[in-house]
């Protein structure tokens, strides 16, 4: 059985491999997550790094730790356990105490990667275990959401149409990196579509979903169209919705493999985190609905099956 | 008209640029040659020659009209020097026939290029089995096979192509913008050998160059048969034989099916143009057009190279590797396989020399598969590759798994574009080995 590490020259094919590796992968997304974490700061308060550097921290040492305890080999190199680090800080409220990022993080190594299965086995999204864990402990530490959904202002095109977003992305207590920087999450998004560390299918297909699911939920009966665009508008930039779509839900050990597979999972995600909002029962319910599609993620991809060259023939005349 | 193309498939960046415009040279002829007469396990042919013996340029010196049906020509006059096992690309030792250069080049074959257009079916196939034509593609199936096939099997459609889409092969476009005429005159006597209803050329779309010189030649050059030119899409593996079935003739032929059983036959540009030398002037298969390139050679071109010159003295010619630790490759870089051992020499089936610099990725170690679905998009087959890589790991075989191992064309666009670098196409190959040693023991 060759299982065995590749020997120095490899007599096999392959012979050249696609630039794009797996750390390379990871480090393009810290780059893209940057600006938005540095625009973040600059409105929330230096808090927020304290924070995001807390999350980092704990990610790396705590994956360290765990793979040294198993006695399986560190493989800190991928960058993925920094990843997890920010896209936990990402989801904090501004004036969560640090100890509370540095154990959400540790969480989503130790519990919801790592034990689940390690790297790429994990059921589950570590950053966004994490968060749904923190926000039911921690409810008060966690903030709350500064605006709720529930209660979102009914957007009308006549009365000032831009002064919802303007409130949204100047933030406020309990707000997040992801909801104050949702524009430069979306340009780190199109950095990583620009440079295929992730494909179109997931994120357009989650912010599409998310778009039509909004404008049909939150449309105010007589009030016409643009107004119910708006509104559609007002839930795609509120609630880090950019950094769920391009981000979270892409993480590939989490979402199916088959490209049809992705499109589903996308436009299904984007329709639940949306349609959770005026139902759901607690402030931040969008990680509880993307973990609900995480767990039929493989289901997707069963029914979503490439068809094999040849078709049902090949496959009646092999059973044959 | 619109490229034909098949689902999958990646694009390796584009890296001919520095030598897209080399024609045709004569590689020098080498002091010695080590002629291999064995092109599958288990099938060499008898030598009719011993050592000793002084044999002219194209004669024949091993033969089996066996099950192999390999015929084996001098490619050098010269004398015998031995006859033994020798090194092979495939790793271990192949048995060869050893010729020392001696003599003149006293030309070979007829005189005359005879009317094709007189000669009977019967007739071309016999000449192309006595030149030993082979297919370079596969495990270098005879040309003459191709041309008849098994009673029961009426082929329809001949497919002549060019496609090589692998960073660096430029040999296929440059035969077709060199011999165009040559490859549609082939083409046609393929076509009165097997009957069959129509040639189609199958030509890369991005070869624009290619595409206008074989269209050029099929307005000037009227014939017998229905030839057309169909361009194809660009990506690897375009050349695979079912997948230039797909694009070019829109056809499935899956993995259970004898391409010949659904009347197709598919011969690359390079046989064909042999084929036609064979049945006009009765010249044997002694030399390969094939490219020498890569960054790692300093003087990369397309050249005539007669079979049996080690790599070591094609690789001189072209004034040596740019770096001593530059990875040799016979054939394309992503499907050939490395030279470990400089002597091996030119087969039958060799398309390119291939010399990169730099580490390969390959070697730095594979890490867990993060399910990300590039194999899957990359996979022309329509299988699930990283499925199958992690079962052929547990060494697990249900029905699906067995079906997909089957399927696979083994052209390893799913470890190309594995982020962690899993070899996932050399376990499946292991696993269809291991398979098929169960089944055959």
């Amino acid at each position: 059985m060759a299982n065995g590490t590749a020997p120095a020259h490899t007599p096999c094919p392959p012979h050249m491999h696609d630039s794009r590796s797996l750390a390379g992968m990871m480090r393009t997304v810290c780059i893209a997550l940057a600006p938005a974490l540095a625009a973040g700061a600059a409105l929330l308060g230096a808090g927020i790094l304290v924070n995001a550097v807390a999350a980092v921290l704990a990610a790396i040492t705590s994956e360290a730790l765990f793979l040294l305890a198993a006695r399986k080999k560190i493989t800190l190199t991928d960058g993925s356990a920094a990843v997890t680090g920010l896209l936990v800080a990402f989801n904090l409220p501004a004036g969560t105490p640090p100890w509370l990022a540095a154990a959400g993080a540790a969480f989503a190594i130790v519990f919801i990667k790592q034990l689940s299965g390690g790297m790429g086995a994990n059921p589950f999204n570590p950053a966004l275990g994490a968060l749904a864990i923190m926000h039911l402990f921690f409810p008060a530490e966690m903030g709350g959401a500064w605006h709720s959904f529930s209660t979102a202002p009914p957007i009308t095109a006549e009365t000032q149409p831009l002064a919802p977003f303007v409130a949204l992305l100047t933030g406020g207590s309990g707000a997040t990196v992801a909801e104050v920087a949702a524009p430069l999450a979306l340009c780190g998004g199109i950095f990583l579509l620009v440079r295929r560390v992730i494909s179109w299918h997931i994120p357009i297909a989650f912010l599409a979903a998310a778009g039509a699911t909004a404008f049909f939920l939150f449309r105010t009966p007589g009030t016409g169209e643009s107004a119910a665009a708006l509104s559609a508008g007002y839930h795609l930039v509120a609630g880090g919705l950019f950094l769920y779509a391009f981000f979270m839900a892409t993480d590939p050990a989490t979402s199916p493999v088959t490209a049809p597979g992705m499109v589903l999972f996308g436009a299904c995600c984007g329709a639940l985190v949306i349609i959770v909002r005026p139902f759901g029962g607690y402030p931040e319910t969008a990680p509880l609905a993307m973990l609900l599609m995480n767990a039929l993620a493989p289901l997707i991809d069963r029914i979503t099956r490439p068809r094999m060259f040849g078709g049902r023939a090949a496959a009646l005349r092999q059973k044959n | 008209m619109r490229a034909g193309s098949f689902s999958g498939g990646i694009r390796p960046p584009e890296t001919k640029g520095r030598i897209e415009n080399s024609p045709f040279s004569n590689l020098t002829v080498p002091h010695q040659c080590s002629i291999p007469i064995q092109h599958r396990a288990g099938t060499a042919a008898r030598p009719v020659v011993a050592v000793g013996d002084v044999v002219r340029e194209g004669q024949l010196i091993a033969a089996d009209e066996g099950a192999g049906d390999i015929r084996v020509h001098a490619s050098i006059p010269g004398r015998v020097m031995d006859i033994g096992d020798r090194p092979a690309h495939s790793g271990g030792c192949a048995p060869c026939i050893v010729i020392e250069a001696a003599g003149s080049f006293s030309g070979f074959g007829a005189a005359a290029p005879c009317d094709w257009t007189t000669l009977t079916p019967v007739e071309i196939v016999r000449r192309v089995r006595e030149a030993g034509v082979m297919c370079a593609h596969g495990t270098g199936i005879p040309a003459a096979r191709i041309l008849a096939p098994p009673e029961g099997c009426a082929i329809d459609t001949i497919i002549v192509h060019g496609a090589e889409c692998e960073p660096y092969l430029t040999a296929a476009d440059m035969l077709l913008r060199a011999y165009p005429a040559e490859i549609l005159e082939g083409a046609r006597i393929a076509l009165r050998a097997l009957g069959a209803s129509r040639a189609i050329i199958a030509i890369p779309k991005s070869l624009t160059t290619a595409l206008a010189a074989i269209r050029t030649a099929l307005a000037a050059h009227a014939g017998p048969g229905t030839v057309t030119v169909r361009p194809v899409s660009d990506k690897y593996p375009q050349g695979n034989e079912r997948l230039i079935i797909k694009a070019a003739a829109r056809k499935t032929i899956h993995a259970g099916t004898d391409l010949t059983r659904a009347g197709f036959a598919v011969l690359d540009a390079a046989t064909v143009i042999a084929l036609r030398e064979a049945v006009l002037a009765e010249k044997p298969l002694i030399e390969r057009p094939i490219t020498v390139g890569g960054p790692g050679i300093r003087k990369p071109g397309n050249y005539k190279v007669r079979i049996g010159t080690a790599v070591e003295d094609v690789i001189r010619e072209c004034e040596g590797l740019v770096d001593p630790a530059a990875r040799v490759i016979m054939g394309g870089p992503i499907s050939g396989t490395a030279v470990r051992d400089m002597r091996v020499p030119v087969t039958g089936t060799t398309t390119a020399i291939i010399a990169l610099l730099g580490p390969d990725h390959g070697a730095s170690g594979e890490r867990e598969c993060i399910r990300c679905g590039r194999c899957v998009a990359a996979c022309p087959m329509g299988l699930m590759p990283h499925e199958l890589d992690e079962a052929a790991r547990q060494d697990r075989h249900d029905a699906r798994e067995a079906r997909g191992v089957e399927a696979c064309i083994a052209c390893h666009a799913c470890s190309y574009v594995c982020p962690s670098r899993r070899p996932i196409g050399r376990r499946i190959d292991a696993a269809r080995t291991n398979r098929q040693g169960a089944i055959d023991g």
